[in-house]
């Protein structure tokens, strides 16, 4: 099963991307994720935009995904503040289907092949329809013309996207289209919350109950992930190591040293990155 | 203070491997404070949710700002009362490193007086107090540029006078006016019909109608009719009249020294001549809980409460009619900690409330960090981290 993963730069804005750089406990993590989906699922591509592919090229990174690195664009009218994660939807727009699209910051521990096997669809988990996160669509200034398709039922569960498992191209097209129909159609906004997540997790259950397809999600409930053993997610983590360097460095070094036992290749790899080589065991 | 830490740029001609030797060999160093407030302790986990305020320059050099809060302190019930009784800030210094010429936080301290604690940052959730009180000019250019506070120096202290008075001051010998509202740091006394702000060393205060938060004021006179409410931390002291003083309940004719209140709940220490039953009588609420009952004699009450339902502290009965009962709910409907030096306490206490736990807070037991995360969503923590 193939996977992907994207990094746009654009939302870290103008002078974030001029230096841009990931962050090594970013770049642990990353490696991490890409050695163990070759190796438990498939073969991996990256859509990366100019400035993120060339980190990438500069250090020598192009090759781990076995599919190779592939450039990218967001549309301009899409606001990259607001819009921030548009860059996996444009990303998921160029992939072949069936695949797995993958966030950077997570990582699969197991075959996914038996669970998916007559999936249309699947994702993790679910969300809880949270009025904070998940606004009414009413709330959203929307440009003059737009109107939300006819058959779409807003009382469904939005499904969370760290890992998103599309089998069909018609429905990846029907998906991809109506999330960035959305994201080019808002108004003005300062809001980088509520309509990303609706244009990612909630607007992708409602374009599936459309079409007749039912998701899989490997957690139906929150509260399963504490206990299931197939995925690693930062999600929020990543700020404790933003600001807590022993956190950080405990974190890397694990990475590493499970690369270490698990992917020497991608250790040798690893240990030769100047963000990574103090932490080579 | 423009410039202060330019020092912490990577020089002209100076290599990555140089600058990266240089912060690295660094001494930590002050570059804030942090506050700590009653609603901000967890006395589960021994443990403060720190808010901090950064210097903007230092903070701006970082590859990644400091927040306000996220930051965790951990120290006993005991320590935690002693330095809740200081609302000024406590001098936070951080320890620097760099990284392929990037500038990171290796650590953070904050101090006591000579006592240092280590500061976590684990993001938990951190309430951030009303008003903030430096320790004077001690160290001005860590002042964050706040909005609506000036910074009066020497030591003549202005006097503001009128019918109408709003705005925030720091150093206003006196205020005075029919209607005064605002933030005011050693204001010496006010006096108004309608006092309203926050207030830090107000030396008297006189008004038909107060509100706010008051941190050591020195003393009150008058009649108090209208009610009081807020945040008093540290002293209140005062002789006369007060008539519906808190909240509205009850009738106080004693003397009241020495008292914390916090969110419109008693949480500090008291003593009186008397205290007439009814004192807490019903009036006391925060989230639902409460504490309900006479208390007459020397009493000593203290402590957080935290979700509206812990209680933490001495109860000292000093015989005179000192009869204690408590009725409400505590933490988790099971949860109260303190020394209790009273032999029938537990007798009468009703509800689910527990015998005092033996306290065995270690000061910044970094055990305890887990669990006091453990609390937080999935979304802020992640999933699966343990399986790597």
């Amino acid at each position: 099963m193939n996977g992907f993963y994207s990094i746009w730069t654009k939302p870290a804005g103008k002078n974030a991307q001029r230096e841009f750089a990931m962050q090594d406990y970013e770049l642990a993590c990353l490696l991490l994720s890409v050695a163990a989906y070759e190796n438990y699922n498939g073969r991996t591509k990256l859509y990366a935009d100019k400035t993120s592919g060339a980190f990438f090229m500069e250090r020598g990174l192009d090759d781990i995904f076995s599919r190779g690195m592939e450039e990218f664009e967001v549309p301009e009218d899409i606001d990259p503040k607001v819009f921030w994660a548009a860059g996996k939807l444009c990303a998921l727009k160029l992939e072949d289907m069936p695949s797995v699209m993958v966030d950077t910051d997570l990582i699969i521990w197991k075959s996914l092949g038996r669970h998916l096997r007559d999936k249309s669809v699947a994702v993790i988990h679910r969300e809880e329809l949270n009025p904070a996160i998940y606004s009414d669509p009413g709330c959203f200034p929307m440009k003059r013309g737009y109107s939300y398709p006819a058959g779409w039922d807003f009382n469904i569960r939005p499904a969370n996207t760290a890992m998103l498992y599309i089998r069909d191209k018609e429905f990846r097209d029907y998906y991809v289209k109506e999330s960035l129909r959305f994201m080019q159609n808002l108004g003005p906004s300062e809001d980088n919350l509520c309509p990303m997540v609706f244009a990612e997790q909630r607007i992708l259950p409602m374009c599936a109950a459309a079409r007749g397809l039912s998701i899989h999600a490997f957690c139906p409930e929150m509260e399963g992930l504490r206990e299931q053993d197939m995925f690693t997610h930062l999600w929020g983590h990543k700020n404790v190591f933003k600001f807590n360097m022993d956190e950080r460095r405990g974190f890397i070094r694990r990475c590493m040293e499970r690369m270490r036992r698990e992917f020497p290749e991608m250790y040798e790899r690893a240990a030769t990155l100047p963000e990574l080589k103090e932490a080579a065991v | 203070m423009a410039g202060r830490f330019t020092w912490l740029d990577r020089m002209e001609g100076e290599s990555v491997r140089a600058y990266d030797k240089r912060i690295n060999d660094l001494a930590a160093f002050h570059s804030g404070y942090a506050f700590l407030s009653y609603e901000n302790y967890c006395p589960e986990f021994y443990a403060f949710a720190v808010y901090t305020v950064w210097n903007h320059e230092f903070n701006r050099k970082l590859v990644n700002p400091l927040p306000e809060g996220g930051f965790m302190m951990h120290c006993d019930a005991r320590r935690a009362e002693e330095m809740l009784s200081c609302a000024h800030g406590f001098p936070v210094f951080v320890k620097l490193c760099a990284k392929l010429g990037k500038l990171y936080v290796e650590s953070f301290a904050m101090a006591d007086k000579d006592v240092v604690f280590d500061l976590y940052f684990n993001g938990c959730d951190v309430k951030a107090p009303e008003g903030l009180v430096f320790m004077g000019n001690e160290a001005p250019e860590l002042l964050p540029v706040q909005k609506g506070f000036s910074v009066a120096g020497g030591s003549a202290l202005p006097r503001y006078h009128g019918s109408h008075r709003r705005g925030s001051y720091i150093k206003a010998g006196s205020v005075s006016g029919s209607y005064i509202k605002g933030s005011y740091y050693r204001a010496g006394a006010a006096a108004g019909s309608y006092i309203k702000g926050s207030f830090y060393r107000l030396g008297t205060a006189s008004g038909s109608y107060m509100t706010g938060s008051y941190y050591r004021w020195g003393a009150a006179s008058g009649s108090y009719r209208g009610g009081l409410s807020g945040s008093y931390l540290s002293w209140f002291f005062g002789g006369g009249s007060y008539l519906k003083l808190l909240f509205g309940a009850g009738s106080y004719r004693s003397r009241l020294y020495g008292g914390g209140y916090t969110g419109g709940f008693s949480a500090g220490s008291f003593t009186g001549s008397s205290f007439t039953a009814g004192f807490y009588y019903g009036s006391s609420y925060v989230g639902g809980s409460y504490i309900k009952g006479s208390f007459a004699g020397r009493n000593f009450i203290g402590g957080s409460y935290i979700g509206g339902s812990f209680v933490s502290g001495r109860f000292e009965g000093s015989g005179v009619g000192g009869r204690y009962f408590m009725t409400g709910s505590f933490y988790n409907g099971s949860y109260h900690r303190g020394s209790f030096i009273y032999g029938g306490f537990a007798d009468v206490l009703v509800g689910s409330a527990q015998p005092p736990a033996e306290n065995k807070a270690a000061e910044n037991d970094k055990n305890h960090h887990e669990e006091f995360v453990i609390r937080r969503l999935i979304e802020e923590l992640g999933y699966g981290l343990d399986l790597i």
